[in-house]
């Protein structure tokens, strides 16, 4: 199910990009220098605990808030300052979506509808009937699944070439959850559209992303593509004899009560994984859900 | 112990700081009831003064203190903790005896009168016990019933407690309203009404922090809370017609919603019709005050001239309260997170950037102010007609362009991101009250033909606060607009 990348895409410039972002909320600072681009066609699944600052970041680098230094460009223009050409090929979903919600769902796609030149009025009636959302109930009156993909069918409708959606699947059940996934699937490998999907709950995210990012403690400690990581990196467990012998650079270290070392290690230029050779050691793959409790624990 | 503990339940069921508030109410209630017995009736009796003083105090103790056990036994059912569920009975009961049946048997020893003593007291406690343990609409009713009662009561004909009959209707209005409560409490504690609708009483709706920007479910926010308990007939049906790229101020007006959105025009007149309905109900209490304080004023003089000064009443408190309303809501949308302003803000066509920023600053200031102007030339005329004299009609047109002066400059302010700190908001927001409803008072409380702002020194106080005021909003103002014209775009939350 994951999205394939072409390599004529890649090569494309990034549509979104974000460069040396620093954010800082009443003097405590909630990013730092943080680095990003998403490749024409990725999925990136931007993961990290709650309060790591995922939504914060997404913002910034839609321009829906200034960073406290560095520059946010979306299809190459300053995020702060998007033109309308740009914002036509854009939607994002945020993660409490109530806006408009005075008005019902037939309203909404009405309304929104003559902003967006590329907008299928047929995608956004059908799937709102497949998804059996009443189109003439307030928006207010929905639920917070209903109303989360009612922000969805939104999104998808406006047929943009970048979309962003902030924990989109929190209050999806299931069955609505596994449909969103296909979706995105089916418009980053079909219609290459390019993808930032930020999410916790990390089992979504390694079935649909091609890169994959980790933001912890203001950093962002990983951003690779999802092969590389899942070639690259792996767990080192080490002995309580032997901990001492643990190689310096890790990306997570956790002593464990009985003195051995779990480690998250990178392989070397020469591809092999540092510490592989010290008695008594193991390597585990990784899945990215045990890479995040790893590092975020 | 335990008769400490059931007295200190009702208080452990409130904040700190709402205890706090209490005491400080108690205190000053004590004062001014004491001084307003002192100075209305001189040679009054000593019990009468104290049964009133009782009766009012009752009325506030079950009014602002007792209801918030509801909120107490609302948790301990849910949290399935029946002993403290009884103990909050237990405590009411105490708190019943203590504040009626206590009183009614002393008093009832000297005067002769428990009953009617106890009647008083049941009364006014069921009267505030059934304000907060009732739905808002219940509620309602009941202050307009309050209203009409005392406005109406020599038409009426009903018997005060000192004379006989007064049994007859106290005794069963006594009973309803207990049983309003009854009914009210058990449904709330039975969890048959959720805090957040429209049917919860009142207690339960304020514990659930529905005026805070955001309430206990994170997800949602105050304006779907708001409109989800609002009936169907009382909900504003937008009108589309004319939204669209080409139209950037009224698009944006549609994606702030309230009141100023564009409407169809059945769902305009349903809102004014709202206010209108209490508004003139209003009307009528006044002139009935009025003719009741002048009997031997003309009858179409007086009705002219208390329709007319009401008109100006209303119209200059509600310019001051459409400024507020406005101001709150397009600070909401600035500064509490929320998704309308990312949704605007990425929304193709409006040009966020050049074009978009004077159309903000129409869409959120033109709707209220062309409202406030209309209300202004009504205002003047109904003092023109009331002969009302030039510095008199001055003051009136001062409180509204001050009411006015707040919604541009407060705007500018929230848009362009340059807010004062929260205490400074709130003290230019009071003082600016005090002195447009000093403003708007003054003038229409004075005899008709004989209009005076009272002494001149009043006058030079007032013109020289509003002097204050104006370089004050014209302050924040300008300080809003460099915050604007620096901003990249006109979305950004403040």
């Amino acid at each position: 199910m994951n999205a394939v990348l072409r390599t004529d895409e890649i090569a494309a410039a990034a549509p979104m990009v974000a460069r040396d972002i620093c954010q800082e909320f009443e003097g405590r600072r909630v990013l730092d220098r943080i680095n990003l681009s998403l490749p024409a066609g990725s999925v990136l699944g931007l993961i990290g605990r709650n309060g790591a600052g995922k939504s914060t970041l997404i913002r910034i680098m839609l321009g829906l808030i200034q960073p406290t230094s560095g520059m946010a460009r979306v299809f190459d223009e300053e995020a702060l300052k998007l033109s309308d050409s740009a914002k036509t090929r854009l939607a994002y979903v945020p993660q409490k979506p109530d806006a408009l919600a005075w008005l019902t769902a037939e309203q909404m796609f009405d309304f929104l509808a003559r902003f967006y030149p590329r907008w299928d009025a047929k995608f956004a009636h059908d799937t709102l009937r497949r998804w059996q959302i009443d189109a003439g109930k307030l928006l207010a009156k929905l639920s917070p699944g209903e109303r989360q993909r009612v922000d969805i069918i939104r999104a998808l409708a406006s047929q943009p070439d970048l979309l962003v959606l902030d924990e989109p699947a929190a209050a999806l059940d299931p069955v609505a959850r596994r449909e969103l996934l296909r979706e995105i699937a089916t418009r980053a490998g079909d219609a290459g559209t390019t993808v930032l999907f930020s999410s916790h709950i990390v089992s979504d995210l390694e079935r649909v992303v091609s890169h994959v990012a980790l933001l912890h403690n203001d950093r962002l400690l990983l951003n690779c593509l999802m092969d590389t990581f899942r070639e690259n990196y792996a767990r080192l467990w080490l002995p309580g004899e032997h901990a001492s012998l643990a190689p310096k650079h890790a990306m997570s270290r956790r002593p464990g009560k009985d003195g051995s070392m779990s480690l998250v290690i990178e392989r070397d230029a020469g591809g092999r994984w540092p510490g592989a050779d010290i008695p008594g050691a193991r390597i585990d793959t990784l899945g990215l859900e045990d890479l995040f409790v790893e590092i975020a624990e | 112990m335990k008769f400490v503990y059931l007295l200190g339940l009702p208080w452990s069921a409130v904040s700190s700081r709402v205890r706090a508030w209490l005491v400080v109410l108690y205190l000053f209630f004590a004062v001014v009831l004491e001084l307003a017995l002192i100075f209305a009736k001189p040679g009054g009796s000593i019990f009468t003064g104290t049964t009133t003083k009782l009766a009012i105090l009752n009325l506030s103790i079950w009014l602002l203190l007792l209801p918030n056990t509801l909120v107490l036994a609302h948790d301990a059912r849910q949290l399935r903790l029946p002993s403290i569920e009884r103990d909050v009975r237990h405590s009411l009961w105490l708190y019943a005896t203590l504040s009626i049946a206590l009183p009614a048997v002393l008093f009832g020893a000297f005067s002769g009168h428990t009953l009617t003593i106890a009647l008083n007291l049941i009364l006014g406690a069921g009267l505030g016990m059934a304000y907060a343990c009732t739905s808002g609409y219940i509620a309602m009713l009941i202050v307009f019933f309050l209203l009409a009662g005392s406005n109406f009561s020599e038409y009426l004909g009903l018997p005060d407690s000192t004379q006989p009959g007064y049994f007859v209707w106290a005794a069963p209005t006594a009973a309803l309203l207990w049983l309003l409560v009854w009914r009210g409490w058990r449904n709330a504690v039975r969890d048959r009404v959720a805090p957040s609708s429209a049917r919860a009483p009142i207690v339960l709706k304020l514990s659930s922090n529905a005026w805070k920007g955001y309430g206990s479910d994170s997800h949602e926010s105050v304006e779907s809370r708001l409109l989800r308990q609002r009936p169907d007939w009382h909900q504003l049906t937008p009108n589309l017609s004319g939204c669209g790229p080409t139209h950037p101020q009224r698009s944006i007006r549609l994606a702030l919603g309230g009141w100023f959105m564009p409407q169809k025009a059945s769902s305009l007149l349903r809102q004014c019709l709202l206010f209108l309905v209490p508004g003139l109900l209003f009307v009528a209490f006044m002139l009935v005050q009025f003719l009741n304080k002048r009997p031997d004023e003309n009858w179409v003089n007086g009705v002219t001239y208390g329709g007319l000064i009401t008109v100006i009443w209303f119209g200059g408190f509600g310019a001051a309260m459409l400024a507020f309303a406005q101001l709150s809501r397009v600070w909401r949308i600035w500064h509490v997170p929320n998704s309308s302003l990312a949704l605007v803000a990425l929304l193709p066509g409006l040009d966020a950037g050049s074009r978009a920023k004077p159309a903000v600053l129409r869409a959120v200031i033109v709707p209220v102010v062309a409202i406030q102007i209309g209300l202004l030339f009504v205002l003047l005329i109904c003092a023109v007609a009331v002969h009302l004299d030039g510095q008199s009609e001055w003051m009136i047109a001062l409180s509204q362009v001050g009411a006015m002066g707040f919604v541009i400059a407060f705007a500018l302010a929230i848009v362009g991101g340059r807010l004062l700190p929260t205490w400074a908001m709130v003290a230019l927001g009071i003082f600016g009250c005090i002195l447009i409803n000093i403003s708007l008072f003054t003038p229409s409380l004075s005899k008709p033909g004989t209009i005076q702002l009272g002494p001149t020194n009043l006058l030079e106080l007032l013109l020289f606060a509003w002097v204050v005021l104006a370089l004050g909003l014209i302050w924040i103002g300008m300080r809003g607009w460099r915050g604007l014209q620096a901003r990249a775009h006109a979305f950004l939350p403040s």
